[in-house]
């Protein structure tokens, strides 16, 4: 994690839902993004959404038929991304005991899109049902962009 | 070398973001059937006062508009997204307004392929006085089977009755009872943390039937729980977007 400082909200995300929900494909955004104060501290501080999304699909996790997650992430050099706490992107692995399929992009800007997804996958190879998950099919991590309208 | 209409039409397809070219091209009697096409795919009418650039073949003042359809009523048909703006004056009068729209509800009647529909103003106020000519003629085109999109660039303040599957995006404001039928998606444009749940609880419930999409945006504070409950039996798609906060 280096000399970094994760920013996040400081409080959790309320119940999304009461009534019962059958949806068919839930579509998360999420994003981590640097806080321009390199002027002040000599590190990178990150803001990130990250844990919210993750509450939000644990939510949605017995409700849902399809996951695509979507991570747009601000790197400014090449290193940040050693940087980045992705450990919240562990829920995918106990959704992907109840959702049937799951798409997960990340962009970085800056990256080429194989070298993020490799990077990606050796940060959560520690998470043993994001390895399984991938390994049968359910996570597919993509190496290309996602263009949703 | 005879180069076939389907493929002159893919390659001013590709022209449309260079509208120069394509009117250049449109002066030409054999191309400009097929230029026509994509010149006039999206249209946008000045409301208001006088727009500096209007009748630049795709922005036009009303009156202007409805000369050049008279001249070429086959114009009409290759109109697909209309978007009727007003401009910013603050010396605009209601009766002006009214007057405007109730003189372009004559012309908006006339769309027959229309796909969807824009409505920008600087004040959310100007479309709490629409006319009721304006009003029946908008919501007859929202009916059209080719209608698809309706987006309000400002509160969606109509009382519009639609019972097409249309994807609808706006601000919620203090709109008046009308109903949006079997919308196919829902885009609310104001974040969600500075809406109260009750409010957004009380408009899905007197404006939304049978919301099959659902895109929003940081559902941080609350509030989407009760747009949920409202459409739980028919939602299929759910795009929910987080914002970084610094």
């Amino acid at each position: 994690m280096g000399e970094s400082v994760l920013l996040s909200h400081p409080h959790h995300l309320p119940k999304l839902f009461s009534a019962p929900l059958n949806i068919q494909h839930l579509i998360i955004r999420t994003a981590v993004l640097p806080v321009d104060n390199k002027e002040i501290l000599p590190w990178t501080d990150w803001t990130t959404s990250l844990p919210f999304a993750a509450e939000a699909i644990s939510q949605f996790i017995s409700s849902t038929q399809y996951l695509t997650i979507i991570v747009n992430i601000g790197l400014r050099t090449y290193s940040d991304l050693d940087e980045i706490d992705l450990s919240p992107l562990a829920i995918l692995g106990s959704a992907s005991l109840s959702i049937p399929h799951i798409d997960l992009y990340v962009d970085t800007g800056i990256l080429p899109s194989a070298l993020t997804r490799a990077e990606l996958i050796c940060s959560l190879e520690e998470y043993e049902d994001i390895i399984r998950s991938i390994n049968e099919g359910v996570l597919v991590i993509h190496s290309e962009k996602r263009i949703l309208e | 070398m005879r180069v076939s209409v389907e493929i002159l039409d893919l390659i001013f397809g590709f022209l449309i973001p260079h509208r120069e070219a394509l009117i250049a091209c449109s002066k030409d009697q054999v191309l400009s059937p097929i230029v026509k096409r994509h010149l006039f795919y999206h249209v946008i009418v000045h409301l208001g006062s006088r727009y500096e650039k209007a009748d630049s073949m795709y922005a036009f003042e009303p009156d202007c508009l409805s000369n050049l359809l008279s001249e070429d009523p086959r114009i009409l048909n290759h109109i697909r997204i209309l978007q009727i703006r007003f401009q910013d004056d603050p010396l605009l009068c209601i009766r002006t307004i009214k007057l405007e729209l109730d003189t372009f509800a004559e012309t908006l009647i006339k769309f027959p392929v229309l796909e969807c529909m824009i409505l920008t103003s600087p004040r959310d106020s100007d479309w709490c006085f629409l006319s009721e000519a304006f009003r029946d003629a908008l919501e007859n085109r929202l009916s059209l089977p080719t209608a698809m999109e309706v987006h309000f660039a400002s509160e969606i303040v109509l009382d519009l009755n639609c019972k097409n599957n249309l994807v609808l995006s706006g601000y919620l404001g203090a709109s008046a009872p009308g109903q949006f039928q079997s919308l196919q998606q829902f885009i609310p444009l104001d974040p969600i943390t500075t809406l109260k749940p009750y409010l957004l609880h009380y408009w899905a419930k007197s404006h939304i039937k049978e919301l099959r999409s659902l895109r929003c945006v940081a559902p941080l504070a609350g509030g989407l729980s009760e747009l949920l409950e409202v459409c739980s039996g028919t939602l299929n798609i759910l795009d929910i977007g987080f914002e970084c906060k610094v």
